[in-house]
């Protein structure tokens, strides 16, 4: 048996991981656009309506670096606590392949789940914002370096 | 299958083993006995690999604890004293967590479950502190693990299911299986372990088959006035002595009464029961 890694082992972990965690991160998920939301709304709302690209740039810094902290920071709160680490300790399956799982939900997902979070708010909060005709608002590209320059 | 050598351990500065042996083998019931604060748990952790000997090594069918291998672990479960079970219904923790443990017995698992009345529908975290002690208990069982380490597992049950619990480990056990059970009340073991250990004084001071103990000392009541005892108690009736034992007729250990016994650092008691030569 391979005691590292096993895809057999590693899928039911990630599936268990997914479902016992599923509640929390979809709470997290709210949490995370309802801030997205109130931030963007409230620079929207105080430039008279005009969310330009820098600023919305800014704002995904902002989400990206506040909202990633706290989530990572939380990855292995339950090896702190007595109750929660005794089933994550003895449960068949290598450190690697709980770090791994760990680590595609605080980096991958985290970061797929805050793109589309940032993305529908922020087209949310252009489409009802009201800016200046002449200063119509455009939906940032955050994979554009220039945009974000 | 466990053998545990020249282990010590403790936390911060407080020693709680040294130099503890102990080697446990399959088919058998094992209740760990002490008082409290003496390192039942901390022993069992060990044992899981919970935590890691400062000096000394635990290692199960030849694989050391402390490195927590999935070869390992998917041939222990562990029933800790204070459970925690996730926003899940029983079905669905068994779905997710199943798949580790290759000989887990789905049948086995609703059956112990409707037996301990415990709904399968219900999210886990609404059940009862005795209720989730059910889940993981018959959970636990299910594994079949070659190794099932129980810490306080009657701890929270009622008294009917202390009952059905003592029926449901009975039936559990197969001559592949070890099962640790370690409890502070001891009469909670009654009619249920087939040895005992006694943790005292950082050691394992006791480690016998109830059999072997019963043929080396008695249990009975003698007048008030007796002084041929190895251990006594006052009782209603006289006195409840512990005797060495002269003939073979049939002998229930009293455990109540071997415990207090053995934690008053009765050397005596302790030598005959060491003695070797009757294994």
């Amino acid at each position: 048996m391979n005691n590292t890694f096993n895809l057999k082992r590693f899928i039911p972990l990630f599936k268990k991981h997914s479902l016992e965690h599923a509640k929390t991160n979809l709470l997290s998920t709210a949490v995370l656009a309802g801030i997205a939301a109130a931030l963007m709304g409230f620079a929207a709302y105080s430039s008279g309506g005009r969310l330009p690209l820098q600023m919305q740039s800014i704002m995904f810094i902002y989400l990206i670096a506040g909202a990633g902290g706290i989530f990572t920071s939380l990855t292995f709160t339950e090896l702190g606590n007595k109750r929660k680490a005794t089933g994550v300790l003895t449960l068949p399956a290598s450190h690697f392949e709980k770090f791994l799982v760990s680590w595609i939900y605080s980096y991958i997902i985290f970061q797929l789940v805050l793109v589309g979070v940032f993305y529908v708010v922020d087209w949310a909060i252009i489409s009802v914002s009201v800016p200046p005709v002449h200063e119509p608002n455009k939906l940032v590209n955050i994979f554009d370096p220039e945009q974000n320059a | 299958m466990i053998k545990i050598s020249q282990l010590t351990f403790g936390y911060g500065k407080q020693k709680l083993f040294d130099n503890l042996n102990l080697t446990l083998q399959p088919g058998h019931i094992y209740g760990l006995l002490g008082m409290n604060g003496a390192g039942k748990s901390t022993l069992l952790k060990n044992i899981a690999g919970l935590v890691f000997p400062w000096a000394g090594t635990c290692t199960v069918n030849g694989i050391s604890s402390d490195k927590r291998l999935p070869s390992f672990l998917q041939e222990l479960f562990f029933v800790p004293e204070e459970v925690y079970l996730p926003a899940v219904n029983a079905k669905q923790f068994a779905d997710s967590t199943a798949h580790f443990y290759p000989q887990f017995d789905h049948g086995q698992y609703i059956t112990i479950l409707k037996e301990f009345d415990v709904p399968t529908d219900k999210l886990l975290t609404k059940l009862s502190f005795g209720q989730q002690k059910k889940v993981i208990i018959a959970f636990g069982l299910s594994t079949n693990t070659s190794l099932l380490v129980m810490d306080e597992p009657t701890n929270g049950l009622d008294i009917p299911s202390k009952t059905q619990f003592r029926k449901i480990i009975a039936a559990a056990l197969t001559e592949n299986r070890c099962i640790i059970i370690s409890t502070h009340q001891v009469r909670d073991l009654d009619n249920l372990i087939d040895a005992v250990l006694v943790l005292h004084n950082q050691q394992i001071v006791v480690a016998k088959s109830l059999d072997e103990i019963a043929e080396r000392i008695s249990f009975s009541i003698i007048p008030t006035t007796g002084t041929d005892y190895i251990y006594a108690e006052e009782s209603m009736m006289g006195l409840n002595a512990i005797t060495e034992s002269n003939d073979e007729s049939y002998n229930k250990v009293d455990m109540e009464l071997l415990f207090n016994a053995i934690i008053s650092n009765n050397t005596q008691l302790i030598d005959i029961l060491n003695k070797p030569g009757h294994e």
